[in-house]
């Protein structure tokens, strides 16, 4: 999937709204896509993950696609956010932060007072129920 | 396959061909797949990594592409449509090639061709549904496919040895006659169809002309039409000079 040290199953769950994330810097092609994640320090991400993501991402209506023709090349496809991508980035957005700032705090409880707080709460106050399973 | 489609230097034409293969096994559009390989030749570009570092194994990538796409199965009704539409040509084929082979006056239609005819339908709606519904693992839709064709020639051949009772007999100029009919008239038909409402669908490039890509469909359709009648000429070509040249050497 990656070329750089993140394990896989990290990149699967956060990819979708990293690009969301990139796209909403402006409309932008594949591999254009690729090098912004891969400058942001995600890592590069190969064209065998990152179009069938976008293919999702179309067929959600989160991103609008664009042919522009290329100067003796064979073209660029441009993919731009919708309006609804806008809002299902500021969804995903405030959930992976909140999702960011419990496993740091679960992690590396004295690295900040909010979750110094979180690592004093009783066990049963912070994590869920197990849930029994047929 | 038939269709024409540049691409930079970094993909193969074996990576190219195999990720055409699977996502034709999995229904893609003519269309959507030129979008397809349009991709991969400008990331392929822009990167400088060939195709299968980039993207991987094409049916892998093909299968990655489609998955959330829902397969659709054509009813059994137009399978035996279509199956049927080539059957006429095919019968005209056959009907020819008999009364060439054949040396007496006379073609004798025997209980085993009859009932070989309807093996052949039953065998061809078989293998187009095998294909569809195990396209995903290519392998065994490849086997179960090899595996339909080779059981229905199989038993075509047992009841032409087996069943050698006539139900009638035609003489040889009749049957060329209504053969030479069907296969021209099967081929002018599938003409006619063509241009109303062509059913090729071959690979096209982003952005080309919708109508362009139209008469390369119409041209595809209309080549396979006349396969069948080209076929018997040649066919009948061989058999005449391979007959001359016994005779001569007799």
């Amino acid at each position: 999937m990656s070329s750089d040290p993140w394990p896989g199953e990290w990149l699967r769950g956060v990819l979708d709204v990293c690009v969301l994330a990139v796209l909403a810097e402006g409309s932008t092609y594949g591999y254009a896509i690729t090098a912004r994640l891969d400058e942001l320090g995600l890592g590069s991400v190969k064209g065998g993950t990152l179009y069938p993501l976008l293919v999702r991402l179309e067929q959600a209506d989160l991103v609008t696609t664009q042919w522009r023709p290329g100067v003796g090349g064979p073209g660029r496809k441009y993919f731009a956010l919708t309006p609804a991508g806008r809002a299902e980035l500021s969804r995903r957005g405030s959930a992976w932060r909140a999702f960011a700032d419990l496993t740091v705090a679960i992690v590396d409880p004295s690295a900040d007072p909010t979750a110094a707080a979180f690592a004093a709460s009783a066990p049963s106050e912070r994590l869920p129920t197990p849930r029994r399973t047929a | 396959m038939t269709d024409t489609w540049s691409t930079a230097p970094t993909i193969s034409p074996g990576w190219r061909d195999e990720l055409v293969l699977a996502l034709r096994m999995r229904d893609v559009p003519g269309s959507r797949i030129g979008e397809i390989l349009a991709e991969v030749d400008e990331f392929c570009a822009d990167s400088g990594l060939d195709a299968q570092a980039a993207f991987g194994a094409p049916a892998t990538y093909a299968e990655s592409l489609t998955a959330s796409e829902g397969r659709t199965r054509t009813p059994l009704r137009d399978d035996l449509r279509t199956t049927g539409r080539a059957l006429v040509g095919f019968v005209g084929l056959v009907v020819v090639m008999a009364c060439v082979v054949d040396d007496g006056p006379d073609l004798a239609i025997t209980v085993g061709w009859l009932l070989g005819l309807a093996v052949v339908l039953v065998g061809c709606v078989l293998t187009v549904r095998v294909l569809g519904r195990t396209a995903p693992v290519r392998w065994r839709g490849m086997a179960a496919a090899a595996g339909v064709i080779v059981a229905t020639l199989g038993a075509v051949v047992a009841l032409g040895m087996l069943l050698t009772t006539t139900v009638a007999t035609v003489p040889d100029a009749v049957a060329v006659t209504v053969g030479a009919l069907l296969l021209v008239g099967d081929a002018i038909v599938g003409t006619v169809r063509a241009r109303r409402q062509p059913t090729a669908d071959l690979v096209s490039a982003p952005g080309a002309d919708p109508e362009w890509v139209r008469r390369r469909n119409v041209r595809a359709d209309i080549l396979a039409a006349w396969l069948l009648p080209a076929f018997a000429v040649v066919g009948v070509g061989i058999l005449l000079g391979m007959n001359a040249l016994l005779d001569r050497l007799a």
